[in-house]
């Protein structure tokens, strides 16, 4: 837009008078870019609009050092606190795994089926249930319970 | 371990504590037949009642007194231990219990490893009734004895008496039972659920399905029971 404007200076009137000037910035370097075509030795062609000289008192530097250091904005939360923490120490894959013989199903390697025993021990507890003081097989010895 | 090479585990407890523990898993172990605790506590326990039921076979004045000691209620478990067990076990040299590994009792609590410690050839026999189970297995699926099952039917049956006809009897049983699906077992269902599967089910016989054991019922905003098992509620 800028380069635009110097290499048509004829146009430049026309748009800083119109309404389709928004930015400030535009605003603010349509009348330098004119003063540029007036007096074509000054060197900048686009001047800075504005600065602000950053002066602390010296009274008050001691305080500012004191007061502004870079601090955490928030707590950690106790999700991430604990994200943290427990890095690397995730749940093993169980792969020792083999099938029962007893139902087939997918079982833990050196352990029982835990439906195979669910099963059976549903079944001595039915029995008792039934007929307390005879179990499977044999004669009525008893469970002494 | 922690502590040098120790000769037995502590178990997180004092020497008397251990000691009271070790004495009500055995008392427990001798009632029930079979008990489920963790496994280190299972294999701390077993020699102890490997001990007394040498006791038992020995039947004196002597071994007696020794058994009483151990026994918090010696009135009501001797008497089994000198009848029963001692009748057992007389002709097996040792190894009367055994320690088998399941899966954690408590599945959402510690995950501790768990085992069950059981009376060989007794009524509870968790090997003996894997053992028939196997074989119900194996002849329904046409498979034939597996090499292993045919040594676990030895192990089984060598001192156990009529064992041979027993675990034909068990087989018989278990080859009715239907196969449980995995799946299915391991989904959770609620109450609600299961009863309006057996509602659906009894719908499809023609049949009318009356709940028998209220539970107290829901209430459809809350969610909570309307019994009185909420201590809330009040």
């Amino acid at each position: 837009m800028a380069l635009c404007q110097l290499l048509s200076p004829l146009r430049v009137p026309a748009a800083a008078g119109s309404a389709t000037i928004t930015h400030p910035l535009q605003a603010a370097t349509a009348p330098q870019l004119l003063q540029q075509m007036i007096s074509p030795h000054l060197h900048t062609p686009v001047a800075i609009p504005f600065a602000l000289p950053l002066r602390v008192p010296s009274i008050l530097a001691g305080l500012w050092e004191s007061i502004l250091r870079a601090v955490p904005k928030k707590k950690t939360s106790h999700r991430k606190k604990r994200q943290r923490f427990l890095v690397g120490k995730a749940l093993q894959d169980v792969t020792a795994l083999n099938k029962c013989s007893a139902c087939g199903n997918v079982k833990r390697a050196h352990l029982l089926c835990p439906f195979c025993v669910q099963q059976i021990r549903g079944m001595w507890k039915s029995q008792a249930r039934k007929a307390l003081g005879r179990y499977w097989g044999t004669g009525g010895e008893g469970i002494t319970s | 371990m922690a502590g040098g090479d120790l000769k037995y585990r502590h178990l997180s407890r004092s020497s008397s504590h251990r000691q009271s523990l070790l004495r009500n898993l055995v008392t427990s172990l001798i009632t029930h037949e079979s008990i489920r605790t963790t496994w280190p506590k299972a294999k701390e326990a077993q020699p102890v009642v490997e001990k007394l039921i040498t006791l038992g076979k020995k039947n004196t004045n002597a071994s007696r007194n020794r058994a009483e000691q151990i026994f918090f209620q010696p009135w009501d478990h001797l008497p089994k231990l000198f009848g029963e067990l001692r009748k057992r076990y007389m002709d097996r040299p040792g190894g009367y219990t055994r320690v088998l590994r399941i899966e954690p009792i408590n599945r959402n609590n510690d995950q501790a490893p768990s085992a069950i410690l059981e009376l060989v050839d007794g009524p509870r026999d968790m090997r003996f009734a894997m053992t028939a189970k196997s074989i119900a297995h194996e002849r329904s699926t046409g498979i034939g004895l597996r090499d292993i099952t045919a040594r676990n039917v030895a192990k089984v049956t060598r001192y156990r008496k009529n064992g041979t006809r027993e675990l034909e009897a068990l087989v018989r049983t278990m080859r009715k039972w239907k196969p449980r699906l995995t799946e299915a077992w391991r989904m959770k269902e609620t109450w609600e659920e299961v009863d309006e599967k057996k509602r659906r089910e009894a719908e499809r016989k023609g049949e009318v399905w009356v709940k028998k054991h209220s539970h107290g019922e829901r209430d459809p905003n809350t969610g909570r029971r309307k019994g009185g098992d909420d201590p809330f509620e009040k």
